[in-house]
């Protein structure tokens, strides 16, 4: 049964994923890398760090984490070559939900993520393996309440420009990632089912949507002024 | 589980018939049972228990994610045939949530965007439920967003259901549903310049029977 569910869950999510989560096949044409080697900053106002995890067997309990930070050593020529550093402001995480009960700060309580202790959660890629025209698999040393563990992002890398078409001096690029861990491994054993689905699952679900900046060398430093509704 | 094997013989059943059958057009019988083993009424959706993101492509680049916090949903479950079931629902436009304050810490990001969305109330409401499997199904039905109504498709899956002491005894199901529209099919342009037209919808929701 379980089984089942998960082969026509598989298959759903293969007829209607949207095309950014499309694992690359040898047909998928490879998409131009117009933005130049380089140290990239995360953008904050167009990343989105997004966690799930399936509550009591029914919908994935979704939340987010509103403050990352990040650094991408890009590699043009060859980008397995390049890396990346992140970091989660575990504070900032944000529920759906307002009212009689307040889920952000009961899931930074110590029986939780502990945010008192370990205010911060950092990713360190270890390693890059190309899987297809745009897609690569990123291994990096997760830390998350105190403790560290490899855990392995798939990313897709979604385009880039430069400079941005608006006339701004600046190389972006932005990739989507997936990734699973288990929380247990990290500590984090609140509601840990004990049979079946009667608790919150194991796995975790990492979704992330991520752009980084550089300024172009040798041109003026962009202002603050931007038609864009974000600044 | 315990009707594995009734699955196995139905299956068997329509490879049968379908091979027998090769020539005609008559679709095969569904190979899963119509009738689901949850108890009939009316669900609401649990505002604890369930998020509505959207995903829109920014610059070419990331799909930037954001969600609608105040939302709603009535499903009215037929167990005897789930595609006899109606569901509605409703997001409020200015409950977007990006997580992106300005630099004063507003949430003006947010506000720009619910007002680019019409302001108001975004109603869904079902016209079809298709069956696509055991588990899955395909709901078609009229979104009304920026005040104009056109159909769209969302693609669910039934992840679970069970009763839960702490929402009343009550039987609870699961579900997810993702989707995808053209917001400019409802005269949303804004920053067309740098944003896609395409907005991909996921949801993750958690119904409770009254």
């Amino acid at each position: 049964m379980r089984l089942m569910f998960a082969a026509a869950a598989a298959l759903t999510l293969a007829a209607c994923n949207p095309p950014a989560e499309t694992p690359a096949t040898t047909e998928t044409p490879a998409l131009e890398v117009n933005a130049p080697t380089g140290e990239y900053t995360l953008d904050p106002n167009h990343s989105t760090v997004t966690v799930r995890a399936q509550h009591f067997g029914l919908a994935h309990y979704t939340l987010r984490f509103n403050k990352v930070a990040g650094t991408l050593n890009f590699n043009a020529e060859t980008p397995t070559q390049s890396t990346i550093q992140a970091t989660v402001d575990v504070t900032s995480l944000d529920t759906p939900y307002t009212g009689d009960r307040d889920f952000d700060s009961e899931l930074q309580n110590s029986s939780w993520l502990d945010a008192a202790t370990s205010p911060t959660a950092t990713f360190t890629s270890t390693s890059v393996e190309s899987t297809g025209a745009n897609t690569a698999r990123v291994t990096g040393d997760l830390t998350l309440r105190g403790q560290t563990h490899p855990i392995t992002l798939d990313v897709t890398y979604d385009g880039s420009h430069s400079p941005h078409p608006l006339g701004m001096q600046v190389s972006s690029i932005g990739f989507s990632a997936r990734g699973t861990f288990q929380r247990s491994q990290f500590g984090i054993n609140e509601l840990i089912p004990r049979a079946g689905n009667d608790g919150v699952s194991d796995q975790v679900e990492l979704v992330i949507e991520a752009e980084f900046m550089r300024p172009i060398e040798n041109a003026p430093v962009p202002g603050n002024t931007t038609a864009e509704p974000v600044n | 589980m315990r009707w594995s094997a009734l699955f196995v013989a139905l299956a068997a059943t329509v490879l049968i018939s379908t091979t027998g059958a090769s020539a005609q057009s008559t679709p095969p019988a569904a190979n899963f049972p119509i009738a689901v083993d949850v108890p009939a009424g009316t669900y609401q959706l649990d505002p604890r228990h369930a998020s509505v993101l959207f995903r829109i492509q920014h610059g070419g680049l990331a799909w930037f994610t954001a969600r609608f916090d105040t939302k709603s949903a009535i499903l009215t479950l037929d167990p005897a045939d789930p595609s006899h079931s109606q569901l509605t629902a409703s997001v409020d436009a200015t409950s977007v949530n990006t997580g992106v304050l300005n630099a004063q810490g507003e949430r003006t990001f947010d506000q720009s965007i619910g007002r680019a969305l019409g302001g108001g109330p975004i109603t869904f409401t079902s016209t079809a439920i298709e069956r696509t499997g055991e588990h899955t199904a395909r709901i078609t039905g009229d979104l009304t967003l920026n005040g104009q109504t056109h159909p769209a498709t969302l693609d669910a899956t039934f992840e679970g259901s069970g009763r839960d002491i702490l929402r009343g005894g009550n039987m609870v199901l699961g579900f997810s549903a993702q989707g995808a529209i053209d917001r400019t099919q409802w005269g949303v342009n804004d920053w067309r310049a740098f944003t896609g037209s395409e907005v991909q919808i996921v949801i993750e929701a958690e119904l409770v029977r009254g």
